[in-house]
């Protein structure tokens, strides 16, 4: 089955869109709607607009929607309406309501596939990390610490991410999310927060750290930090269960900067072992190759092709993400009442 | 493809019990004197990893000569002996009867560091569930005890074990393992092959072998030595652990790798989480010339310097005991 996929906002993600459905013999980009590319910059064959209604008219089957924050909820909705199926990048809006406004949008459609893009559940440290757990090696889950930062840079606060209008959120909206949607997929139904917000260096109008307590009626446990002043890039993420311990850290993204993609794994050990007591024997897992936006399109294709539900990166994941952003914004008061 | 690091803390003695494991040498050396009398065997043209003609000779052990291949490193045993010679010396050796019955069976330590985290491996990359109709196969079975651990990790619809030592033939049986001599024309799931793939006669002929009696998608996990590993670089035939006629094939990484893919394996894992390097080129240091860097490492660094050494060695793939786990293309 040849997908023709339109793709609207052809920045860097559109672009690497592109080259994994093309890559992945998924089908053809038939047309493309960005503000800034130039006929010259595709193929002749290409229809492009700077307008995506317009996108919406061609014969297309489906959509990748890789555009600022501001534009994503109108363009999933205009899409559902004209019947396409789409796979958007996160976040799937600048807010909650935002987000609750699509679902509405997307209940009303009959066999539309919409996926969004929670990349890092198809990370292999994730997959291998996440299967380890659903064998029971490991018993149960009691807490988690997710940590991820990045360092903005020289141009961080003139880009549309430092927007308050156009983003709708700061780091936590824009890369905390990823560790909200992991500890949702390995935890989930946190309905206790408590959390800190604040901007403490860059001189944006949006949070640059967030702190947050979380707790669900498992009585499970998170700590999450997401952090635009992390200086030098972090991606950290630590499940402790009842009878071990996996950390995954670092990732395989382009530039490398997060460090090598690791799982390690260990088995608590206290019966009989004085000198291995918060010690024990570890073993470290590295990955050689990143195939994650391999594993989400084709999984997207799948979805579409086998008539399939969409399970990883559905809109219900979508919504249970951004409760979490929402209510780690709105209950530190200090910060709801300056942002607001 | 992914690499394991273990991070475990033992020494070489605490496996090979030092008056044992020499007992054990002693003894297959007589065997060698008694059972390879005369006759040469066969010249092995190509190197059993990637095929390539050329090579160089790399050292002589026990009348036994090594080369290097030109191409991938692995260094391979030619000529070797032949087929029967070989099964002559596996059926009548007195060293490797010692062997199964002194050295591996009730270890401890061999248990704890060597068989367990086999176990956890396997458990961790095994995805369907109990019950499930699958069948496992374990190649010239060596460690009933291992072969238990694994059994119970799932319950597997069959489980068989395909010419294994005699020694463990009754302990099989009682855990449920049928015997074979030869392929049967079920199709495994998981196939597993524990310190073979360098005492096979013809390990490519042997993994097609494999290949036509797994099942598509079917995991095949092994363990060997490796001719890429620091010890076995410096030590050669000085390495206590090579033992002829048994260690035909030292694989190097590349070799490896190059032979899966001839077969089209898909290598999921490819690691050489060996614990022992530097400890065993610490315990043969009088008699290697080592560069004057690494023996400072050896003789004078603490035992954290070390260790982080190792583990440096195991995340290059530069330890001398490999892993593998391949998956049979559907």
């Amino acid at each position: 089955m040849k997908l023709k996929f339109g793709i609207i906002g052809f920045g860097k993600i559109g672009r690497l869109r592109k080259k994994i459905i093309e890559e992945l013999n998924m089908g053809k980009v038939v047309a493309i709607s960005d503000p800034n590319t130039k006929k010259t910059e595709i193929e002749k064959d290409i229809f492009l607009t700077k307008d995506y209604k317009e996108l919406l008219k061609q014969n297309i089957d489906c959509v990748v929607i890789a555009t600022p924050n501001n534009i994503t909820s109108k363009a999933v909705i205009d899409s559902l309406k004209a019947n396409k199926h789409i796979f958007c990048e996160k976040p799937p809006g600048r807010n909650l309501k935002e987000v609750l406004a699509i679902k509405k949008s997307f209940d009303k459609t009959k066999n539309i596939k919409l996926k969004f893009g929670f990349n890092h559940r198809c990370h292999y440290s994730v997959i291998e990390a996440k299967r380890i757990m659903n064998s029971r090696q490991m018993g149960k889950l009691m807490w988690a610490r997710g940590f991820y930062g990045k360092s903005g840079g020289i141009n961080f606060e003139k880009e549309w991410r430092s927007s308050s209008a156009v983003a709708g959120g700061g780091i936590l909206l824009d890369q905390g999310i990823h560790m909200i949607d992991l500890l949702n997929y390995f935890m989930g139904n946190f309905n206790e927060i408590k959390s800190y917000v604040d901007r403490v260096y860059w001189d944006i109008p949006l949070e640059d750290n967030a702190f947050a307590l979380l707790r669900n009626n498992k009585k499970q446990y998170a700590i999450l930090h997401s952090s635009s002043t992390q200086w030098k890039h972090l991606f950290r993420l630590e499940l402790f269960f009842t009878d071990g311990y996996m950390i995954l850290s670092g990732l395989l993204t382009g530039s490398r900067s997060y460090g090598k993609e690791t799982l390690l794994i260990a088995k608590r050990q206290f019966e009989n072992e004085l000198e291995l007591v918060g010690n024990p024997m570890e073993e470290e897992i590295y990955f050689d190759d990143d195939r994650s936006w391999y594993f989400e399109m084709e999984d997207f294709y799948k979805c579409i092709s086998k008539n399939k539900d969409v399970d990883e990166g559905s809109i219900d994941n979508a919504i249970e993400a951004m409760e979490v952003v929402e209510k780690i914004y709105n209950l530190d008061s200090t910060w709801n009442k300056k942002f607001n | 493809m992914k690499t394991r690091v273990l991070r475990d803390r033992f020494k070489e003695k605490e496996i090979r019990p030092q008056k044992e494991f020499f007992e054990y040498l002693k003894l297959i050396d007589q065997d060698v004197k008694d059972i390879f009398k005369s006759s040469a065997g066969n010249f092995f043209k190509f190197c059993p990893a990637c095929t390539s003609e050329s090579s160089n000779f790399s050292f002589s052990k026990h009348g036994f000569t090594y080369r290097e291949c030109n191409e991938c490193g692995t260094v391979y045993m030619t000529p070797r002996p032949t087929r029967e010679m070989l099964h002559d010396f596996f059926e009548k050796s007195k060293g490797l009867k010692y062997w199964n019955l002194k050295l591996i069976k009730d270890s401890v330590s061999r248990r704890k560091h060597i068989y367990l985290p086999i176990i956890r491996w396997i458990e961790e990359s095994l995805e369907f569930p109990s019950n499930s109709e699958r069948i496992y196969c374990d190649l010239y079975s060596k460690y009933s005890w291992l072969l238990n651990g694994i059994s119970s990790i799932k319950q597997f619809e069959g489980q068989v074990s395909y010419k294994p030592i005699k020694e463990i033939n009754e302990k099989l049986r009682k855990n449920n393992f049928s015997i074979l001599q030869d392929f049967s024309d079920k199709k495994y799931s998981i196939v597993t092959g524990f310190e073979i793939m360098d005492r096979l006669y013809n390990p490519r002929e042997m993994l097609g072998h494999i290949k036509n009696n797994m099942e598509d998608g079917g995991l095949l996990f092994i363990s060997t030595m490796s001719s890429s590993g620091l010890d076995f670089q410096y030590l050669k035939e000085k390495s206590k652990n090579l033992v002829p006629p048994m260690h035909m094939n030292i694989f190097s990484i590349e070799g490896i790798v190059r032979m899966f893919e001839d077969f089209d394996f898909e290598i999921i894992e490819l690691s050489t989480p060996g614990m022992l390097d530097v400890n065993i080129l610490e315990n043969n240091i009088d008699s290697i010339e080592l560069p004057k860097f690494l023996k400072d490492i050896i003789l004078n660094r603490d035992k954290y310097v070390k260790e982080a050494f190792q583990e440096f060695l195991q995340r290059g793939r530069l330890s001398s005991y490999l892993r593998l786990l391949a998956r049979k293309k559907s």
